[in-house]
């Protein structure tokens, strides 16, 4: 779920109930990987296939005379982007212009990949808030593997095109964290559709929300558990023993089928054991929110006794204390620059958190969890990286930059797509009016798959959700 | 002269500054850039000198006495604290843990009555550790009780001192706590108007012999008469313009002394809180539709009430009101991002929640004015600056907290 401070004195009860439930949430994504292929798998787990269609752009497009941050950790000075038919073309200095190539002058501006947040609710908690659009936390029995977040997902929700303004391409949608195992997350395209589908990041792997600690023993403690941590622990382990004995007799089935046997009796499909069988066979990847350093390290020894990896802790606020695991693992830690204290788990939280984690050689990834975070990462990212220096930690800009592009793409399966501006990659760039670890810097222009998707100069780019029609003028929140 | 070091990087020396006496002393901060956010606004190497925590003066031509602390600012910026005009701190250890939370009074007998004073926890290691990010004072609120009269907050000064108390805050009032609107606004005024009454005939309402069908009990009305007689501010906790133009009526009917906190769609009655007199205090990250009544919240929210004249304070809101209340500085910055003005902005989060919430001394780096004073390593508003000194009357405190001590032992220092 969103993570809020209960003990908030101001702003509504409904913002405040929406936060602390989403601060629980947890989910798994499907995956595209799956193609729906029924000669290769018994059965189809691609049943909701991404529609999504790049938008119209100029067959080229040069962004010129900008100070580059690639996203691989580089900052490149007085560099071009050269766009082609979506994708990222080149990089680099003294570019030509292909001819009828659109020339962006970014003199003054800085350039980064779009970002990417990997742990986002919108559209599983809506704006406005109220019950009928919570949609985030099936807290109706503490595993929950069968729940898709992108069943819930609410198209009109303002806060997707908010983020968009705040430079955000991508971003894995997560159920909530009240479920020991709260479903499938899903990751988006940050464009504008009528369906679920229309958004659906194509060829992104499903996730699965996993979540530690309090949020899950306090829920259930009052409606038959689990009440305590080891409760949690026995919870995940009964579910991880059904799914192996469910991927056997699946395994053995196709083993059969495929060695000619007669008569071969396929196995009842269960919708639980499907995603987590999923995650058994690697198709699926781990989202595990989990703050403290010892829970962390007790997942890690259960992903090895049931056989899968963990992609990424979430909220991961005391990774500081076991980096060199993390490192060791090559598991992600996703962190918020400076949250903390809100619940007795998060009391260890530090500024230093991030670089700490970086320095150590593990992958950093700073994210929101929050509908107004999302639309200022840069300056969640800006603040960790000036933490770290003032402790003596010291990255540059375009390495700081890695913590919400690419290392968040490689966290969510989809860094061979995007995350950097890498030639052949989507073409999900930023041109932001200024340095974007300055906190007065704005978006000024952002593309998705090269089409120019919001330019602020340009009040016809603005998208605004339908719930807002008829309420308020196209950009008054500006 | 002898000069100020920073000595206290270990446990032993944070806890030393937390609990050592206030020495009397002269302290000089000198070769900075002062942005004094008052009338001098602001000089380029100057000097701020202190006497006994109060500031005695700030100038480019001040005499330093021979027997004065020097602060070195060269090249640095010197400005007020940063104050945070509805906060929790002190009140609240972990949100979630619900013995270290003292701000709340709900299921009690406490409504209007309740004060926050006797929850205040002074050795908070939230309170240290937002001193260390710029916040010298707070007000710290209620956050809920028995009705939508939550009680009365207190005005604090970051010290982590017994005595950190220094006047009593506004009564608190939550309008969504009162019903819909058409209740709300119903009771707000019923029970105004039993106060005011309960005021008139307290003597024989006390005998038995009065009333009897107040909406409130009678120490909840005893808690209102100061409103009610206009001595202390109310701050009505409302964000839609259907609640603001309530607000606004209400306070022309019984002239009381308001202050509106939330106020995300102030900027569409911006000329009518001008003619009413009435501040408010807003949080500029607020953009989105969240909820039916709170349609029009807008990043400009602040210019556009700057441009208007209206008066108003800045402070992040939510999770913000404690924890990572130091984000007052950053949610700032985005109002400039978004049109405001730099000096409006760092007085909307220093000068005028002081002027608002009626605490005298604080804010400008003014003679006179209490020494609560931080210096920083670059611009206050930008995530990427870090403060180098923060004085509360006039002590250079350390900048450590618990999670600086967190940090540094798991850095190996």
């Amino acid at each position: 779920m969103k993570e809020v401070n209960v003990g908030s004195a101001s702003k509504s009860i409904l913002r405040k109930a929406a936060s602390m439930t989403a601060a629980i949430s947890m989910f798994a994504f499907a995956v595209g990987a799956a193609d729906g292929d029924m000669s290769k798998d018994a059965f189809n787990k691609d049943p909701y296939p991404s529609t999504y269609e790049p938008r119209p752009s100029a067959e080229y497009t040069l962004i010129q005379n900008a100070t580059v941050l690639t996203g691989t950790g580089a900052q490149l000075n007085n560099a071009s982007v050269l766009i082609e038919k979506g994708k990222i073309k080149a990089v680099g200095q003294d570019l030509e212009a292909p001819a009828g190539a659109v020339i962006i002058d970014a003199s003054g501006k800085w350039v980064t990949p779009g970002i990417i947040d990997v742990h986002s609710h919108l559209g599983a908690w809506g704006n406005p808030s109220g019950a009928l659009l919570y949609d985030g936390n099936e807290m109706v029995r503490p595993v929950t593997a069968d729940v898709w977040v992108e069943h819930s997902l609410w198209m009109q929700e303002p806060g997707y095109a908010r983020a968009l303004e705040g430079g955000v391409t991508t971003l894995q949608i997560l159920p909530g964290s009240g479920n020991l195992i709260g479903g499938r997350g899903v990751t988006l395209k940050n464009v504008y559709s009528t369906t679920r589908e229309g958004m659906k990041f194509p060829g992104a792997p499903y996730s699965l929300k996993m979540a530690c600690g309090e949020n899950p023993k306090r829920f259930y403690g009052t409606r038959g558990g689990p009440a305590t941590r080891m409760g949690n622990q026995a919870g995940y382990r009964k579910a991880w023993i059904k799914a192996q004995s469910y991927r056997e007799s699946w395994d053995k089935y196709e083993a059969d089928v495929a060695a000619g046997k007669e008569d071969v009796k396929k196995p009842t499909r269960d919708l639980e054991l499907d995603t987590l069988a999923g995650v058994l066979s690697g198709e699926i990847l781990v989202h595990n929110h989990c703050y403290r350093a010892d829970e962390m390290a007790t997942m890690v020894n259960m992903s090895k006794e049931f056989g899968y990896k963990i992609s990424t802790f979430h909220h991961a606020v005391e990774a500081y204390k076991i980096r060199d695991l993390l490192a060791d693992e090559g598991i992600c830690s996703a962190m918020w620059a400076d949250w903390w204290g809100f619940k007795m788990e998060a009391f260890d939280g530090i500024e230093e958190n991030v670089p700490m984690v970086a320095k150590a050689g593990a992958c950093a990834i700073v994210h929101s969890d929050d509908d107004l975070g999302v639309q200022r990462l840069n300056q969640e990212a800006a603040k960790a990286w000036a933490d770290g220096k003032r402790a003596g930690i010291d990255f540059s800009k375009g390495e700081a930059m890695t913590w919400i592009t690419l290392n968040a793409a490689k966290a969510i399966g989809v860094a061979d797509q995007t995350g950097s501006l890498e030639e052949g990659k989507m073409a999900d760039v930023v041109i932001w009016n200024g340095d974007p670890f300055n906190s007065y810097t704005l978006t000024d222009k952002v593309y998705i798959d090269g089409a120019l998707m919001f330019d602020r100069s340009n009040p016809g780019t603005l998208r605004q959700g339908d719930f807002e029609t008829g309420y308020v003028t196209k950009g008054a929140h500006q | 002269m002898k000069t100020l070091k920073k000595y206290c990087v270990a446990a032993s020396c944070f806890v030393a500054a937390v609990t050592g006496p206030v020495a009397a002393e002269t302290v000089a901060i000198t070769g900075g850039t002062v942005h004094t956010l008052g009338s001098t606004g602001t000089l380029q190497n100057a000097t701020v000198l202190i006497k006994d925590g109060i500031i005695e003066a700030v100038g480019t031509n001040v005499s330093i006495p021979a027997d004065a602390s020097v602060i070195d600012a060269k090249g640095q910026i010197v400005a007020p604290g940063f104050m945070h005009p509805d906060s929790i701190l002190g009140l609240s250890e972990v949100s979630a843990v619900a013995h270290t939370n003292a701000h709340n009074a709900s299921d009690s007998v406490f409504g209007a009555v309740f004060d926050v004073s006797y929850g205040l926890n002074y050795r908070s290691v939230v309170i240290a550790d937002n001193r260390r990010n710029g916040v010298t004072h707070a007000v710290s609120n209620p956050s809920g009780a028995d009705g939508m009269f939550l009680g009365s907050g207190a005005f604090i000064s970051l010290s982590s001192a017994p005595d950190m108390m220094v006047d009593k805050g506004p009564m608190v009032l939550d309008i969504s706590e009162g019903g819909n609107r058409s209740v709300a606004w119903a009771r707000l005024r019923r029970i105004l108007d039993d106060v005011k009454d309960y005021k008139r005939n307290r003597s024989a309402v006390q005998k038995g012999k009065g009333r009897t069908d107040y909406l409130l009990s009678a120490i909840n009305m005893d808690a209102l008469i100061p409103v009610v007689d206009g001595k202390q501010i109310l701050a009505m906790r409302l964000d839609g313009e259907v609640d603001i133009r309530h607000a606004l009526k209400l306070k022309e009917d019984y002239d009381l002394d308001v202050v509106l906190v939330g106020a995300s769609e102030a900027w569409r009655v911006a000329d009518e809180l001008v003619a009413a007199d009435v501040a408010v205090v807003i949080d500029p990250q607020d953009n989105l539709p969240t909820s039916f009544d709170v349609v029009w919240a807008s990043r400009s929210n602040a210019a556009k009430l700057k441009a208007a004249g209206v008066k108003f304070a800045m402070a992040p809101a939510g999770s913000g009101n404690n924890h990572t209340a130091g984000n007052i500085g950053q949610v700032a910055a985005m109002a400039v991002a978004h049109g405001l003005d730099w000096e409006t902005a760092m007085q909307a989060i220093t000068v005028v929640p002081a002027e608002i919430f009626g605490f005298k001394g604080y804010g400008a780096l003014e003679a006179g004015n209490v020494a609560n004073i931080a210096i920083w390593d670059g611009d206050p508003l930008q995530v990427t600056s870090n403060t180098t000194h923060v004085l509360v009357n006039g002590e250079d405190k350390p900048l450590v907290s618990r999670r600086t001590l967190l940090r540094d032992k798991y850095l190996g220092k």
